[in-house]
């Protein structure tokens, strides 16, 4: 067996993809779960792994119940492939199943993310996996867990209305950063991880499957292919993305990505968030954004 | 008085050993002041709490607005539905009813917000009139609940209550608690935008006197059972029941 | 039947006070009578003789014991009003029938014009027009319009009185029970008042009122019942 080969290969002591098979068979169950109730909270058996719970793990297990020996994986932190946290997940994945890598995310099956959606539009046969601290979007106007499921089952969603009513009343606008809550289908709120606002109209009607793992807070939920996704908003005060107007990448001189602010001894100087497309648009100004 | 808009049947509630509620029936009237007495403990507030989906009652039905289907039958979504919609509470203390750790207006705001206002401007008009309505001034708008008095807060019950013109208003002991002259305010308040609004509602108060200003019919209640029912004026001045003449006899 | 608005039959009121070992006091025995459209009936007797709980329990302030209180509707409808629904009772009350009380029960802190008018309004009158009448009547009765904002609480014996009868009376109705109006009136007033009293029984309003002055009655009532004891002892045809 072709297959059982290239296993050994990989997980050196380990199962492929280290968790056992009956706990990844259980979280694709409950991935399946979430995928046919868009935007509701799945609850799954959380496993104890190598690294520290708060530290990717939600998202970690979905990509080892999910991934074979033929996926290529990407995973990034806040945009970039090659910070300390997404390389220790990656070199992890790497060891216990052998996989292809790359940073490129048009070249990716399953990418893995911290707080980001990549720039480049990504496709139907790839799998877009967030790491969720937080998944509960209600925790912030009621602390209750049995209260939140409550909210969520008689869709009583006022308080969190109320929250962004406050907002309003204080600040003249919504002043959530990240975390911007979202309505799926009609039906849930959700928490879309910390993603900045600017990604969150990329949550809705995408090509990709997006699935969510909180580990600590042991869910998981997913925006299937074709969802709708809106942002919570006022008829008179729309939500709206960050403003990079009149600002630039300085390594690529892109002017239609998320951007960095970086302070450096000449001042404040802006870049990609995305390292990899930053790379693309360097080498080629007119790589598009998104698909065709 | 038109058509009943509320038909209450058997309802009962019991709790382990206690029959707080037990099997009342009665009618509630388009556009009428219901009162209901009793001192505490005779299950006038269960009762209440029963029809406004705060208590599952043990059995009993109750229609609304000729619906033929009771309001306890439907599912737990279209019953928030039916509060959010088509109902006001306004409990005995604005403890029960309000949310503290936000601004007064927030708090009408909610019950705006759960029948799916979604229009920032629209809201703030609808609680202007509601603040001038319950004659609160302004500013108090966008104060933290905590920084109004009782009387005040009560009131911001009621707005509440009122925002979205619901079809029934229950009102709990809404004044009492509260110091003589702003329970009196408070009173000629509620009467004067129930006489302009016309909603249905019940009134439930341990005090006669309350009831005599408010309401044309009432029932009493003892250990959870209706005892007499009548006329405000003929319950005052011709109780039957051996427990209403003690409760007459009783007024200060 | 069409000239009949109201057939008392064999009405009693007893009271049980359940408190005082289940006592039993009697109010008044078997007294029946008819009232025909747009006639005033007079009721006079001793006090203690069960004229106010007699109207009374024909507005249902008292429920009548036993017998019949058969209320006819222009229609040719009919009801008991000794045993109908509260509902029906409150319609009549808002519609058909008025009640002045021997004794007013001011309502705290409600102006006097409020008081007339809000009997006006309830029968669907529009607030303006309703005003306009209250004002009226409450100007013909010598109210001070400078009173017309004030609460009846702080009024007179004679003001009260007056305000009371005005708010049953403004509107139109088709019986109005009314208990000793004229006890806390002067000469001047009483005559006004009962000028009033008088033109709405001329619109067709059928009255039953109460006098303790039997000759007085006999100057406006078209028939006059005496009671004694709790009991109707005579009616009489009075031809003035």
């Amino acid at each position: 067996m072709a297959i059982e080969k290239l296993l050994s290969k990989a997980r050196r002591g380990y199962n492929f993809a280290f968790l056992d098979e009956k706990t990844k068979r259980e979280i694709r169950r409950k991935t399946l779960k979430a995928v046919a109730i868009p935007g509701y909270q799945v609850p799954f058996a959380s496993r104890e792994l190598p690294i520290a719970r708060g530290w990717g793990t939600g998202g970690l297990q979905l990509t080892m119940s999910l991934i074979g020996p033929q996926d290529t994986l990407k995973v990034i932190d806040q945009g970039e492939d090659d910070v300390v946290n997404a390389v220790n997940l990656r070199t992890l994945i790497v060891k216990t199943t052998g996989v292809k890598t790359t940073a490129d995310t048009a070249r990716a099956t399953i990418v893995q993310t911290r707080h980001r959606i990549p720039e480049e539009g990504m496709r139907e046969d790839q799998i877009l996996v967030f790491q969720v601290p937080y998944p509960e979007p209600l925790r912030i106007v009621e602390p209750k867990e049995r209260e939140t499921r409550r909210m969520h089952a008689e869709i009583d969603y006022a308080k969190m209305w109320v929250f962004l009513y406050e907002n309003i009343v204080k600040w003249e606008e919504i002043t959530i950063g990240s975390r911007y809550p979202v309505m799926v289908e009609g039906r849930y709120i959700m928490d879309p991880s910390p993603i900045p606002r600017y990604d969150v109209p990329k949550l809705n009607n995408a090509r990709t499957l997006y699935l969510f793992g909180a580990g600590r807070e042991k869910r998981i939920y997913a925006i299937p292919p074709f969802t709708e996704v809106k942002p919570l908003e006022f008829e008179d005060h729309k939500f709206r993305v960050e403003d990079f107007k009149g600002k630039s990448c300085q390594l690529c001189k892109s002017t239609d990505t998320f951007l960095n602010e970086l302070i450096t001894g000449d001042g404040r100087i802006f870049r990609c968030s995305d390292t990899s497309f930053c790379e693309k648009r360097r080498n080629n100004p007119d790589t598009p954004k998104h698909l065709r | 008085m038109k058509e009943p808009i509320l038909k209450v049947e058997g309802l009962t509630k019991i709790y382990d050993s206690t029959i707080a509620v037990n099997s009342i029936s009665f009618a509630l009237y388009q556009g009428e002041i219901l009162g209901i007495v009793g001192e505490s403990g005779s299950g006038k507030s269960t009762l209440l709490g029963c029809l406004y989906f705060d208590i599952t009652p043990t059995s009993g039905k109750a229609y609304l607005n000729k619906e033929n289907r009771s309001i306890f039958e439907l599912n737990s979504q279209e019953k928030r539905k039916l509060r959010n919609f088509n109902m006001g509470m306004v409990y005995q203390t604005p403890h029960l009813g309000l949310n503290f750790d936000i601004t007064s207006g927030g708090n009408v705001a909610e019950k705006l917000l759960m029948a799916n206002w979604r229009n920032y401007s629209d809201i703030r008009k609808r609680l202007t009139t509601l603040f001038e309505r319950m004659e609160l001034s302004l500013d108090r708008m966008d104060v933290p609940l905590s920084t109004l008095s009782g009387g005040m807060q009560q009131r911001i019950q009621i707005a509440k209550a009122l925002a979205n013109n619901p079809e029934v208003l229950f009102l709990d002991e809404p004044t009492s608690g509260l110091d003589l002259s702003v329970q009196a305010r408070l009173l000629d308040l509620i009467k004067k935008i129930q006489q302009e609004l016309k909603i249905s509602t019940i009134l439930v108060s341990h005090d006669l006197k309350v009831v005599r200003l408010l309401a044309e019919r009432v029932l009493v209640m003892k250990e959870g059972r209706i005892v007499e029912a009548g006329l405000t004026d003929q319950i005052l001045e011709d109780p039957q029941h051996p427990y209403t003449q003690l409760l007459v006899n009783s007024i200060l | 039947m069409k000239d009949i608005i109201l057939e008392v039959k064999n009405l009693s009121k007893r009271f049980t006070l359940h408190l005082l070992g289940e006592k039993m006091v009697p109010g008044f025995h078997k007294v029946s009578f008819t009232l025909k459209r747009g006639e005033f009936l007079g009721v006079t007797g001793k006090s203690g003789s069960g004229k106010s709980s007699l109207i009374k329990c024909i507005y249902r302030t008292y429920l009548p014991t036993e017998g019949e209180i058969i209320y006819y509707y222009k229609n040719g409808n009919s009801v008991d009003l000794a045993t109908c629904s509260d509902k029906e009772i409150v319609d009549l009350r808002r519609e058909r029938i008025g009640y002045v009380s021997q004794f007013f029960y001011t309502i705290p802190r409600i102006s006097c014009l409020e008081i007339v008018s809000q009997a006006l309004i309830q029968q669907g009158i529009d607030k303006n027009k309703a005003e306009r009448k209250a004002k009226s009547m409450l100007s013909r009765f010598l109210i001070p319009e400078n009173l017309f904002g004030a609460y009846p609480s702080t009024f007179s014996g004679g003001e009260k009185q007056r305000v009371n009868i005005a708010q049953a009376i403004t509107r139109k109705i088709d019986l109005l029970l009314i208990d000793e109006p004229l006890a806390s009136l002067d000469k001047k007033t009483k005559d006004i008042v009962l000028k009033e009293i008088l033109k709405l029984k001329k619109r067709g309003t059928s009255v039953i009122g109460i006098f303790h002055d039997e000759k007085e009655l006999r100057s406006f009532a078209d028939r006059i019942l005496v009671m004694e004891n709790g009991k109707g002892i005579k009616i009489y045809e009075n031809h003035n």
